[in-house]
């Protein structure tokens, strides 16, 4: 076979296999999108976006593995035209384990954005993981409220909820989450306490 | 060279191809799961006060690169509702962590009937945010609600939550936007 065939061929071949592959994928997402509603239902614009465990570690107030042990109603925000009604949780934590900044009587309060306006609607935002469930225990990343009592969760990269005796963060995909998805609790929380550690040296 | 040896090195090719080929099949990866307005044509309530009134109108119908002449979407002009509305507000909502969000209130199945969109004066207004961050997340939260996803593959479009500098979608948003209306 000539050299300059052989050379066109395997150009052709090469597109082939690209455009294959291409297809392939972008069947397999329609498909997969066209299956189910996302599982999420709100989507935010966060005012910290970590890209890498090391700096959220570094920037946050608080990080804490805790066991929620309640939920109750808190303040109500309205928009300046008083049209949108935005109601707050704040959410009570047994402290079990404390890696960073808590200090005090081992509970700590976190407010959320969600739950039941004045006219009995529900307000269900989840950018953040969602509703916690108390009984449930979380490694949470928090900062505390400028303008508030209460801490808040930094971002949904700082949550992630001990399930089977491992981390699952809100977004799998994130590249911080990653590090931690799916870790033994004991293993995350070495990381976390490595990286703190790190940065308190440096 | 010998036939053989040419289907080999073809196969090896057409493999590597395949391999290197998965991401340009994942350029619909910034869809929001399945979610999306009834049809094309969706009302639209600007709720937004003061400066934010503007942001939202520019990023939602007047800039030349706004959503609604961008891309296929029309969006009608209407007083707040709940049947396939999308509403846009602002408040000092305090120390959320998220500078703006949006919501899908009301779907069925796949359909969003009711959406609504935040933005945070809190921090948006604190002195650390220009006009341009602000219409950055205007556009996104928009952006989410017509079902789009975050990507941070790209500067040039306001679904990138990474950056505030790009306060318009681009040319993937329009082409992922048209195909799903």
């Amino acid at each position: 076979m000539k050299r300059k065939n052989f050379l066109v061929l395997t150009i052709l071949v090469a597109l082939c296999g690209l455009s294959v592959s291409a297809m392939l994928g972008l069947k397999q997402h329609h498909d997969e999108k066209a299956q189910q509603p996302s599982r999420t239902r709100s989507a935010a614009v966060w005012k910290e976006v970590y890209k890498n465990p090391d700096e959220m570690v570094k920037s946050v107030d608080t990080i804490v593995l805790a066991q929620a042990i309640d939920r109750q109603p808190g303040r109500i925000a309205y928009s300046p035209n008083g049209e949108d009604v935005l109601p707050f949780e704040v959410v009570s934590f047994r402290v079990v384990d404390n890696i960073k900044g808590k200090k005090g009587d081992g509970i700590i309060y976190v407010e959320r954005a969600g739950g039941v306006d004045p006219e009995g609607k529900s307000v269900y935002l989840d950018a953040d993981g969602g509703d916690f469930e108390v009984g449930n225990s979380y490694l949470l990343f928090l900062k505390h409220q400028e303008d508030g009592p209460y801490y808040y969760q930094v971002n949904d990269q700082g949550r992630y909820q001990v399930e089977g005796g491992r981390l699952k963060g809100v977004n799998k995909d994130d590249e911080v989450s990653v590090t931690f998805q799916d870790r033994p609790v004991e293993e995350g929380l070495r990381m976390v306490k490595e990286i703190k550690d790190k940065a308190g040296k440096n | 060279m010998k036939l053989r040896h040419a289907i080999l090195i073809w196969v090896a090719v057409f493999g590597t191809a395949i391999f290197l080929g998965q991401p340009f099949g994942t350029w619909a990866a910034h869809r929001w799961g399945c979610w999306k307005y009834a049809d094309a044509t969706i009302n639209w309530y600007n709720g937004g006060t003061g400066d934010y009134f503007n942001i939202y109108n520019e990023e939602a119908k007047t800039d030349s690169n706004a959503w609604s002449p961008y891309t296929d979407i029309f969006l009608q002009p209407s007083s707040s509702g709940s049947t396939d509305h999308a509403n846009a507000y602002n408040g000092f909502y305090g120390s959320t962590g998220w500078l703006g969000i949006a919501e899908l209130r009301s779907v069925s199945g796949c359909t969003v009937r009711n959406g609504r969109a935040r933005l945070n004066q809190s921090y948006l207004d604190n002195g650390s945010y220009t006009r341009t961050n602000k219409k950055h997340v205007a556009c996104q939260e928009i952006g989410h609600l017509f079902g789009l996803e975050h990507n941070r593959g790209s500067s040039t479009t306001c679904m990138n939550d990474s950056i505030l500098t790009a306060p318009q979608p681009n040319t993937h948003d329009r082409d992922l936007i048209n195909s799903i209306y």
